[in-house]
């Protein structure tokens, strides 16, 4: 299974993403500009120009000369344009706050994942990321409905996410007054209610699924023994929601855990689902650390990065969440260089006593993709929305991995 | 009358299929409950819907879908005298997928039936191991096995077979940790050796079921403590009130008592308590109760909350620190694993925050300090924060509330000890 290019896109988009919604600018000067795919560059200089001299109104001198100055850069970006790529185009430009007193200008052109749908201009004291980030939050949403007797929980599987919406109690009564003579009564009375609780039920389902029933790939429905399907047959739900229903599943619990067992057992149905590829990733290593010293699993830098450089790693998972970046310090003086995990406070040179400087950063998730494709191991980015994915991270940094081989003593 | 007799709570566990219901139908049968023209009725109807065979199991299984499938879903509670004791017989499901109402119904039990099938290729099952492994973790101390139907095994009766099963079921307890017990041969169907001798299996010399029941011990009553009753269902009866069922597991419950429910933090007055339709001055622990307070609104209290006396509440755990054993996990257990815990009545999803050590089980010495992971066969100490609020106890002060089982993706994983509470 070779590597998926997608992932470390993905991840170096979110990474991006995430360091330019850190930004500030001083006054309202950072300018967000979203272009689609079939929007005429020359419109768009157009668009440009009457900001450009509206803009020369602005009252503070240094905002004035800021956005002037930001637009004239996209502008003279433009010109390399003749359309715009598959996907349409984004800019942010503008002079950010750095420490202290002191602006730098930054300038950030993306080719977004998907399609961008609407033109938008924006001159705020911030960029304005939030189309992006929802690209990549726009994954399969399937809908997840687990019933018995006694409560029903409906919820959403959303990418690798699962969101409860509700759970519902039924007050049905059990078995557990029941008497002799009033019996048949009592039987009878149990019925009545266990209708109304599923009517109730199905309207919450139609009320939740419906507004958004087109978007929505499928929906599962689980729950112990014949309750489930009784719910399903009678006509409770709308047909619209009815002919989703991919399929039904016997599952233990009826409450948020049963929703994550349903997941489970439909996704062995569906093994095209992320969460279920990502959840098989980790138990894989999971699995593998059962089996102690024979096992297959490594976990952590130090073991993962020897692994690496022996080329005896076969599969490498990375947590999402996992953010580090390497930043290489060079004194200009005397040309001592020292490495940190993070920006020093303290730039001295320990050597001389002069002021370093930084040489280059390097992103250490990027550095062991590059060392995995290098070695002929996978890469896995995973998400850390499933438990597994936050396992991975929680419990084992987020850097963990599979061997080829078991390794022996002197390999260690 | 209640009250006069000491009370035993018996559950019937064991595989799907194996003849639980059957059984508690027939011993309730034969011991004069059930009259026989209602068995011959339920015959009748049983035949007629394809279900042949299923009388007896009729008298417990009474919901729609459960006969139609011929498969227990839910408890039912039927009372039963003897000479000696005043029984609550709890029958549970055998199917997995009930396994959780089969934890409630074992949750309120002294005493356990598992029913194992004498039939060639059937014997011990998975349930009959997950069921046996419960039991214990969940605290009961006394068991019975019945190896059923042995009118169909080859041939018929045979000592042979029996012999046979019973050298498994000694090997099996053991492992579990159950040691002189009686394995009893029976037909729950035909009705050997639950109450009479049977004629089929002269070559049987121990006790019938009826006896084996008559010579169980009588369960401590822990009446000094603090009253703790783990919410099983609730009612609201048109004219009567909200009615919350459960059994006593501590003190003592009696009209005029001011009780909270936790963590639904809810306070009311208790106008009356009744078991099995008569009311009663006061319970004790072991009855098995429908109660109804003054106070209480229909959606105030849910299954799984506890009811407690309004000057010592029960304990809500903002994170609890327990020893656990792994008994069956197919990989390995780290910080962030989120299975469901089963503590007395209620399920509530928990995450492992912390895995503090391991420990030898030998010597109760320190394995390990902060183990990456932990797996089958480990015991150790952990921290889990529930995912919402819950009731659980120190296992020192309420052995019956501190005690949990530890279930996910349909069996059960681990089981474990309330050591320490953390509350809000
Ligand atoms: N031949 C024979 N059949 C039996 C005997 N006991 C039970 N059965 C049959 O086994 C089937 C299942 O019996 P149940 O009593 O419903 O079994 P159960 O253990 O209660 O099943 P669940 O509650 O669903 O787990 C029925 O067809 C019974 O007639 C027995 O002693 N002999
Ligand atoms: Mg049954």
């Amino acid at each position: 299974m070779p590597s998926d290019e997608k992932q470390l896109r993905r991840y170096e988009f979110k990474k991006a993403l995430e360091e330019l919604d850190g930004l500030k600018g001083r006054g309202t000067e950072l300018i967000s500009l979203y272009i689609p795919p079939d929007k005429m560059i020359y419109d768009v200089v157009q668009y440009l120009r009457e900001e450009y001299s509206t803009s020369s109104n602005i009252k503070s001198k240094s905002t004035r000369k800021n956005v002037l100055g930001a637009i004239e850069s996209i502008m003279s970006k433009l010109k390399y344009f003749k359309q715009p790529p598959d996907t349409g185009l984004v800019f942010f430009v503008g002079h950010v706050q750095k420490r202290g007193d002191q602006t730098e200008m930054y300038s950030q052109i993306v080719e977004p994942p998907e399609p961008i749908q609407t033109f938008i201009y924006k001159c705020d004291s911030q960029f304005y990321t939030e189309p992006l980030m929802a690209q990549l939050k726009a994954k399969e949403v399937y809908g997840l409905i687990v019933i018995d007797r006694k409560e029903a929980t409906i919820g959403f599987l959303n990418g690798t996410n699962i969101q409860v919406v509700t759970n519902e109690q039924s007050l049905v009564p059990s078995k557990h007054h029941q008497g002799g003579q009033s019996s048949r009564r009592y039987e009878r009375l149990i019925e009545i209610a266990a209708n109304e609780y599923f009517k109730k039920i199905g309207d919450i389902v139609n009320n939740t699924f419906m507004p958004i029933i087109r978007d929505m790939k499928g929906i599962f429905i689980g729950g112990p023994g014949s309750t489930k399907n009784f719910f399903f047959e009678n006509d409770y739900m709308f047909k619209d929601i009815t002919r989703k229903v991919v399929d039904l599943f016997d599952v233990g619990y009826t409450d948020e855990s049963g929703l994550r067992e349903l997941v489970e057992k439909a996704s062995e149905s569906m093994k095209d689902l992320q969460i279920t590829r990502e959840k098989d990733l980790v138990n894989r290593f999971m699995k593998e650390l059962r089996k102690g010293d024979e096992g297959l699993a490594v976990y952590g830098e130090a073991q993962i990065q020897s692994a690496l450089e022996r080329k005896a790693l076969d599969l490498l998972l990375l947590s999402d969440g996992v953010r580090k970046t390497k930043y290489f310090y060079k004194c200009p003086n005397c040309g001592y260089e020292q490495e940190f995990m993070q920006r020093p406070d303290d730039n001295t040179c320990p050597k001389c006593g002069g002021a370093m400087e930084m040489d280059h950063e390097e992103d250490y998730i990027t550095k062991l993709y590059k060392m995995a494709e290098e070695s002929g191991a996978t890469v896995e980015i995973i998400g850390d929305e499933s438990d597994e994915g936050s396992t991975l991270k929680k419990a084992f940094g987020g850097v963990a991995g599979i061997l080829r081989y078991a390794p022996t003593a002197s390999s260690l | 009358m209640a009250g006069q007799k000491p009370h035993i709570n018996l559950v019937t566990i064991g595989h799907v299929d194996h003849g639980k219901s059957t059984l508690v139908g027939r011993l309730l049968f034969e011991h004069g409950e059930i009259p026989q023209h209602i068995i011959d009725d339920y015959k009748k109807q049983a035949d007629e819907k394809g279900k042949a065979t299923f009388e007896f199991a009729w008298v417990m299984d009474r919901y729609k879908e459960e006969r139609e499938r011929g498969v227990t879903i839910d408890l039912s509670h039927r009372k039963f005298e003897t000479d000696k004791y005043y029984f609550t017989i709890i029958d549970a499901p055998g199917h997995r997928d009930f396994v959780k109402n089969m934890i409630t119904g074992t949750s309120q039990a002294d005493a356990a039936m598992l029913v194992i099938s004498a039939r060639e290729g059937e014997g011990i099952m998975a349930q009959t191991r997950e069921h046996a492994f419960l039991a214990k973790t969940l605290g009961v101390q006394q068991i019975i096995v019945l190896a059923n139907k042995m009118d169909s095994v080859q041939p018929p009766y045979s000592e042979k077979r029996f012999t046979e099963v019973k050298g498994e079921i000694e090997k099996f307890m053991a492992s579990v940790g159950y040691r002189n017990f009686p394995i009893i041969p029976i037909s729950g169907y035909k009705g050997d050796n639950i109450t009479k001798k049977s004629e089929n299996m002269k070559w049987y010399s121990g006790p019938t079921l009826l006896e084996a029941l008559e010579s169980l011990k009588v369960p401590e009553k822990p009446t000094n403590k603090p009253l703790r009753l783990p919410v099983q269902d609730v009612y609201s009866i048109t004219g009567i009130g909200t009615v919350p069922v459960g059994r006593v597991e501590t003190g003592i419950i009696k009209p005029g008592d001011k009780v909270i429910f936790m963590p639904a933090n809810k306070q009311g007055e208790v106008k009356s308590v009744e078991m099995h339709h008569e009311s009663l001055p006061q319970a004790e622990p072991g009855d098995n109760v429908g109660f109804n307070v003054r106070g209480i609104a229909k959606n105030d209290v849910k299954r799984g909350d506890v009811c407690g006396p309004v000057n010592a509440p029960p304990t809500v755990a903002k994170s609890f620190t327990a020893q656990i054993v792994v008994l069956n996990h197919p990989s390995v257990i780290a910080v962030g694993y989120k299975p469901v815990f089963h503590v007395h009545t209620t399920q509530v999803a928990c995450r492992f925050e912390e895995l503090v050590k391991t420990i030898n089980p030998k010597d109760g010495t320190t394995k390990e300090n902060n183990p990456q992971f932990i797996k089958t066969g480990d015991i150790a100490v952990v921290k889990v924060v529930p995912d919402k609020p819950l009731v659980i106890e120190k296992v020192a002060e309420f052995p019956q509330l501190g005690r949990f089982a530890i279930r996910d993706m349909g069996q059960t994983v681990a089981a474990g000890l309330c050591q320490e509470v953390e509350t809000k």
